[in-house]
């Protein structure tokens, strides 16, 4: 089976899942932004990064979701993950670096600076913080749910004309038949290597061929499939331009707001820090807890 | 060649939270030259276990030997998978869905081509088995997208007999054709054993279970439930769960002998059949 980078949803009913469609995905942009404000020298940086990371992992642990599934997804990000690193590394650094940091060793006269290793390693850090909490969205809410959600923040469009509805709609069918076409390719993946096709072994033409070979017919099943759809629709009455009711109604619970303004005060607090760390008051964690003053 | 499957298990995902035993301990011997059904309810396990027969899912635990193949839960082990695929071939439930060629012979002789067969002996070979299925010449060059579903499953049979295995897996084959339709599939199955192959069908229908069939496995929950031929099957079924449905034909016979006629039921797999049947008994 294909692996897929975002996880596919986990059927639990943990307190992250039955959070509002809507506040999650706002809350999952907060703390998107909040990993990308770099606040004070690189010692504070990596504390505050720990502390995001153990967040991350407690509302993993209350959501239930495998720590493996997340290492599976991340398997496949190791090549980008070393070419970041070699980028940084070994390109010459910035000039920020080469005026105030501090070298690791020489290739030959060439200086490798601490800070490059610093940096790589805080780029990787986000990344993998960014498809974590995509993971989170996405395995903690239903494609159908995910859906409505954005159709909700798209309403105001609605105002200039804007086919919400019919941009949801779209979206909806086709996040419901990716599973389905998984299930699809699986089978004539199965029906063609009966007929001898190996989709690992062989030269470029015949890799060529086994992949044509699966492509042509997932395409006439999903071209029979949408018609058979649009068919369905339009016996039930399905008009694109009629205004609808719905069966499922997003609601705003106290959960919500807990968890929203939880989300918030640590946000706030995080911008703050940025402020001022940005406006001449340097922040320094180690040194204002600790009084241990380090050259990072 | 036969099939020896031993205490086979299959799980789907397995160590995932979601995991689903679709296999558990299945064990059977299907012999050479036979003509055996598999049935069971949607969701028994009979899809899951004839693709394990030819290395498309490997066990979880067990094996299957096809012969001198052997599929077992290692992969290192499983190393001659492509010659058993050339001698036990599966033709899936709609195999019209795996067409994709520009013509007809190209497609049936794209199975060949995998198995080693130069372009003009693929070619040859495809064109005899177009012929065996019941499409003439007139076929061979048109786009298989522009045939009629019977023709179109037709024409995916082809591809996969052109291959010439000793033994033949199909599931569902007569599913959503027409009665003409599904009679000539069956015949052509029929002529296949006929010529030495071995045949295993999986199936809901019990009246071509009954005529064709000489050998029965029900399959349920993931394991075989009942093994013996259609005509006991049928007369144990309506005392246990198997989720079949009794043939007409046999409740009549079943019936007729009820009523004090001495017909001898196991002879019995088709209309005529009884006929003969009921006139023997008749005159002698």
């Amino acid at each position: 089976m294909a692996s897929v980078v975002f996880g596919r949803f986990s059927p639990y009913n943990t307190f992250v899942h039955r959070l509002d469609p809507r506040n999650k995905i706002f809350m999952v942009i907060l703390l998107m932004v909040m990993i990308f404000l770099r606040i004070g020298n690189w010692s504070t940086t990596y504390i505050l990064c720990g502390v995001y990371l153990l967040f991350l992992i407690i509302i993993m642990l209350i959501a239930k979701i495998s720590f493996l599934e997340l290492f599976k997804s991340l398997k496949s990000m190791w090549f980008l993950v070393l070419f970041i690193f070699a980028i940084y590394v070994f390109l010459p650094a910035t000039v920020e670096i080469k005026e105030t940091g501090h070298v690791a060793f020489y290739i030959n006269t060439y200086p490798i600076y601490w800070e490059s290793f610093l940096q790589s390693g805080y780029i990787i850090f986000r990344l993998i913080m960014m498809i974590a909490l995509m993971m989170l969205l996405t395995s903690t809410t239903t494609p159908m749910n995910l859906t409505y959600a954005f159709e909700w923040y798209m309403s105001p469009l609605k105002v200039i004309k804007f086919p919400t509805h019919e941009i949801a709609m779209t979206l909806s069918i086709a996040l419901r038949f990716i599973p389905t076409l998984l299930d699809e390719t699986e089978r004539i993946q199965k029906a063609q290597a009966s007929r001898g096709v190996d989709f690992n072994k062989g030269g470029l033409f015949k890799r060529f061929k086994a992949i044509v070979s699966l492509i042509i017919p997932l395409f006439i099943s999903a071209i029979d499939r949408s018609e058979q759809l649009a068919d369905a629709m339009e016996a039930r009455g399905f008009d694109p331009k009629m205004k609808r009711t719905r069966y499922r109604i997003l609601k705003f619970h106290l959960r919500d707001l807990i968890s929203l303004l939880f989300v918030l005060i640590l946000f706030a607090g995080v911008l703050t820090l940025f402020i001022f760390d940005k406006n001449g008051y340097p922040i320094d964690i180690l040194n204002f807890f600790f009084n241990i003053k380090t050259k990072f | 060649m036969s099939i020896k499957v031993d205490n086979l298990f299959y799980t789907y995902m397995a160590n995932s939270n979601q995991e689903t035993p679709a296999l558990k301990g299945v064990s059977l011997n299907i012999d050479n030259n036979s003509f055996v059904g598999i049935l069971g309810a949607t969701g028994s396990g009979k899809s899951t276990l004839i693709q394990t027969f030819n290395a498309l899912l490997l066990p979880t635990c067990g094996t299957v030997t096809v012969d001198e193949f052997k599929v077992s839960s290692e992969k290192k082990k499983n190393k001659s998978i492509k010659e058993l695929r050339k001698h036990l071939s599966l033709v899936f439930q709609f195999p019209e869905y795996q067409l994709f060629e520009e013509t007809v012979e190209k497609d049936v002789a794209f199975g060949l081509k995998n198995f080693g067969y130069k372009n003009e002996d693929a070619l040859k070979k495809a064109h005899e088995a177009l012929l065996q299925v019941g499409l003439d010449e007139s076929y061979f060059t048109r786009s298989p997208f522009d045939l009629s579903g019977g023709e179109k499953r037709r024409v995916a049979i082809a591809g996969i007999i052109a291959i010439d295995p000793d033994i033949l897996v199909l599931d569902e084959p007569t599913a959503g054709l027409d009665p003409v339709g599904c009679q000539s599939i069956m015949k052509l199955v029929k002529n296949m054993f006929d010529n030495g192959k071995t045949i295993i069908v999986v199936t809901h229908d019990m009246e071509m279970v009954m005529e064709y069939c000489q050998k029965v496995f029900v399959v349920k929950e993931g394991q075989i439930i009942f093994e013996g031929s259609p005509n006991a099957l049928f007369s144990v079924a309506n005392e246990e769960d198997y989720a079949i449905e009794i043939p007409p034909l046999f409740l009549l016979a079943d019936r007729l002998k009820k009523a004090g006629k001495n017909i001898d039921i196991n002879k019995i797999h088709t209309s005529s059949d009884l006929i003969k049947e009921l006139k023997e008994k008749r005159h002698g």
